[in-house]
């Protein structure tokens, strides 16, 4: 069935969560919503969710709305969490997984908002840290982006905002023992995890129509390899009926990405 | 018996007494309920050498007192225009240095807030920023000290203190006692930081009223000094409950910011009358109706 690349996005990361999870999102985030709700539909009845700056717990709007933060999320809605909850249950690791996208992230997971180029000089500034600080202590972090290209996969990111796994042992001490730190990168090309000896990033899958050549060339850093890679396996049907119909009922994801 | 004494105000009365290098706080996240008819009020006051203390997560209102020449200071968790982009007036200040920049975060500035709020010398985080670059640009913030109980490593923030909070929320009597209809997001926590605390509402109300439904007050009046009236005082943000963001217009004011002509959208909307009058005449008619959330 034909689906688009942003709904294929989707319904990996719905894969990501489980049927006991806490899951948070921030702002302007259609495809982690999106996946929520269809975990929350398919295989995961029990997740709980929350949406940043609206504060929605368990929202079930009847679309896809831009901004997370929009009061609209709070429509079916059963809480809304205050800030002051949502950074108490960021610190003590009461939110099991998070999605975060960046402006750069490299071959470590390593998450930058602040800037590219040198921090005094910067190239471009760029919105801040937010919560990215928090990668550290969601229990698993999903990065996701919706571009893939050198640019934003760099070997090592310009400003450290959100940390992935450091190659030193006096800073990875600071992870909260409860916390495993990043566990997947989905962009429109391909899949990425870190399951090498070193937490260096590796290619899970590609996505149908690609390959892991192109994937390389478009990555700044060398992806682990290892033996051959699979497909990503395409959106059932029934998930992209259940999206269609009952999330994204105004096709916000069959836009979003060209 | 001498009469309870209403802080209901004007705009530019409730702005009253805030002067140049003033430490300025608006609440809101990204486009939901921020206070822009304070702010618009506040770019007309033509004020200079402000330090912002944006939320958590804020864009537009920052972007515009940048470009309006009023800042000199801001800390950054995020400054930008979500869906629409990088503030594009805050990120030029930023690279040309034309504004300083503390660099923070989410739990920085709202724990800084806590501080002061609940009178504590400061605040003690886990270790996780020692995990970021934060610690190494901003020293003064993110303070490494011992845990005294455990002897382990932790960090140690300072109270942020704000000279005044603007807030916007759906309806208030004219004592402050304000509700906001999205629920609270950390407006108390502002207020509770804030030497001066300004509202503004969509609807002023009876005292009765909300004494009907005391549990639904979102912020108390004795934490707050100047009410004014504001219809549309979140505009073109959402006012939850009430209305939406307007996205046509945010994409004007965007456009605008990007071609480093955000001086033509103030002359139109902001300069152009005193209050919003000149703002709201030029909304093209139906616009603000199409934008109720029922």
């Amino acid at each position: 069935m034909e689906c688009s690349v942003a709904e294929l996005m989707a319904v990996a990361m719905s894969h990501e969560l489980r049927d006991d999870d806490f899951a948070a999102v921030g702002a302007a985030s259609q495809i982690p919503v999106c996946a929520l709700r269809l975990a929350q539909k398919t295989h995961a009845p029990n997740l709980w969710y929350l949406y940043g700056g609206s504060g929605a717990v368990n929202s079930k709007s009847k679309a896809l709305v831009e901004s997370a933060a929009d009061y609209r999320n709070l429509f079916g809605a059963e809480y809304r969490a205050p800030l002051m909850d949502i950074i108490d249950f960021e610190f003590s690791g009461r939110f099991t997984l998070c999605f975060f996208g960046g402006m750069q992230i490299d071959q470590y997971g390593n998450v930058n908002m602040v800037c590219i180029g040198d921090y005094e000089k910067p190239v471009v500034r760029g919105p801040g840290t937010v919560g990215t600080v928090f990668t550290s202590s969601f229990r698993r972090v999903v990065l996701y982006v919706q571009h893939h290209n050198p640019r934003l996969f760099v070997p090592k990111v310009d400003f450290l905002s959100g940390p992935g796994f450091p190659q030193d042992a006096a800073i990875e001490r600071y992870r909260p023992k409860f916390s495993e730190g990043p566990v997947s990168v989905v962009t429109p090309l391909a899949i990425m995890d870190f399951r090498t000896p070193d937490k260096r990033m590796r290619l899970r899958s590609v996505h149908p129509g690609h390959t892991v050549e192109e994937v390389q060339s478009q990555t700044g850093f060398e992806l682990v390899v290892d033996g051959t890679v699979p497909k990503t396996p395409e959106p059932t049907a029934e998930e992209l009926r259940i999206i269609r119909e009952e999330i994204d009922t105004t096709g916000v994801l069959r836009r979003l990405i060209e | 018996m001498a009469n309870r004494k209403s802080k209901l105000c004007s705009l530019k009365e409730a702005l009253d007494g805030i002067g140049d290098g003033a430490k300025i706080m608006a609440a809101g996240a990204h486009f939901n309920n921020i206070p822009m008819a304070l702010v618009r009020e506040l770019v007309r006051k033509r004020v200079r050498g402000l330090e912002l203390i944006p939320t958590p997560s804020a864009g537009l209102w920052v972007d515009m007192l940048i470009a309006a020449g009023s800042v000199s200071t801001v800390h950054v968790s995020y400054i930008g225009m979500e869906f629409l982009g990088l503030a594009p007036n805050f990120r030029r200040a930023a690279e040309s240095k034309s504004i300083a920049i503390d660099e923070r975060d989410e739990p920085t500035i709202f724990h800084g807030l806590r501080a002061t709020g609940a009178g504590l010398p400061f605040v003690v985080l886990p270790p996780i920023h020692k995990m970021t670059d934060l610690p190494s640009v901003n020293p003064k913030v993110y303070k490494e000290i011992q845990d005294p109980f455990t002897g382990e490593t932790a960090i140690a923030i300072p109270p942020l203190s704000p000279d005044v909070a603007l807030i916007h929320f759906a309806k208030c009597d004219e004592y402050g006692n304000a509700v906001s209809a999205g629920g609270r997001h950390m407006e108390d926590i502002i207020a509770k930081a804030s030497k001066r605390v300004i509202i503004s509402a969509e609807q002023i109300v009876t005292t009765d009223e909300i004494s009907a439904t005391p549990t639904q007050t979102t912020l108390p009046g004795v934490m707050v000094d100047a009410v004014v009236h504001a219809p549309y005082g979140c505009y073109p943000g959402t006012c939850p409950g009430l209305y939406a963001y307007d996205r046509t217009h945010l994409e004007e004011y965007y456009e605008l910011a990007r071609k480093n002509r955000t001086q033509a959208y103030l002359d139109k909307y902001v300069y152009g009358s005193d209050g919003d009058a000149a703002l709201l005449a030029a909304i093209p008619e139906g616009r603000l109706e199409s934008l109720r959330i029922v």
